[in-house]
């Protein structure tokens, strides 16, 4: 009986984490980028830029990020990512620094309907090269 | 328990004169071209632009030549640390026996003259089409 009630405890308490902590994953991005144009704009000077990069996260799922913003005081873009399958999922990017957030906002196939928020750092770039690797963390919704 | 003792001392030793690090490293590639082989298979050359971190605090940009032939891969490469020390290294890959590879550190300036070490390297993430890659590495001196 007492093995019983742990039991019970135990599965509610999974259920319960999950449903209120949503699942995690992690990702690993290989990126490069290309600087575009620059402007002036009422906050100041913003450049263009173009980041396409690789990825593989902690669900089993790979394949290529593209992303395109702009960088002024903050970097800003709207990115896809297309998995190995072809389903993309939708996400955006705000950064200040070395940390960011970032939040998917649902996509085609396994990723309809599937919202999730995440935190990202640039855990290693080189201007010179216009190259970078990006760890990101997300709790999906 | 002498025995042991001396042994875990002796393995301590060997540790020290035998020192291991990691490393990774993000790249892209650039200067793709191709030609047929006579029995009809490709060759690749490429230029693999990066920049690489280790568990021994540097970090650097390296530059790699490379020619993928029969689905063996293989170059040399330069790589420029924070304090200018230059290493020199041949990299080598049959892709396909998988995503691991040898980095093997031939001497180089600096803290790198007369210093080889052998890395075992995984390909962690990679997307031709999009020309980046990530890798991780575990080596000895």
């Amino acid at each position: 009986m007492k093995f019983i009630k742990i039991l019970l405890i135990l599965c509610f308490t999974l259920f319960y984490s999950k449903l209120v902590l949503g699942e995690d994953f992690t990702l690993t991005q290989s990126i490069k980028w290309i600087m575009g144009s620059e402007i002036e704009t009422s906050s100041g000077k913003i450049k263009g830029v173009s980041v396409e990069g690789a990825y593989i996260d902690s669900r089993g799922h790979k394949g290529t990020i593209t992303c395109i913003g702009s960088i002024g005081e903050n970097f800003k873009a709207d990115c896809h990512l297309k998995d190995e399958d072809g389903d993309f999922v939708y996400a955006d990017a705000l950064r200040k620094g070395v940390d960011g957030v970032s939040k998917m906002s649902g996509g085609t196939g396994k990723y309809k309907n599937v919202t999730a928020d995440c935190v990202y750092q640039i855990a290693n770039s080189n201007k010179e090269a216009s190259l970078g690797l990006v760890t990101m963390q997300c709790s999906t919704n | 328990m002498r025995l042991f003792i001396i042994s875990v001392f002796i393995l301590l030793l060997a540790g020290i004169a035998n020192a291991d690090y990691t490393m990774k490293s993000v790249y892209k590639f650039d200067n793709v071209d191709m030609i047929k082989n006579m029995d009809d298979s490709n060759i690749l050359n490429l230029t693999v632009n990066g920049f690489q971190e280790d568990s021994n605090g540097n970090n650097a940009t390296s530059k790699c030549l490379i020619s993928l032939i029969n689905s063996v891969l293989s170059g040399n490469c330069q790589g420029t640390d924070q304090d200018g020390d230059i290493e020199y290294s041949t990299v080598e890959r049959d892709l396909s026996k998988g995503n691991v590879g040898t980095i093997i550190r031939k001497g180089g300036t600096g803290k790198y003259a007369n210093k080889t070490s052998v890395c075992e390297y995984t390909v962690v993430l990679t997307d031709f089409k999009i020309g980046v890659g990530y890798l991780t590495a575990s080596c000895k001196e």
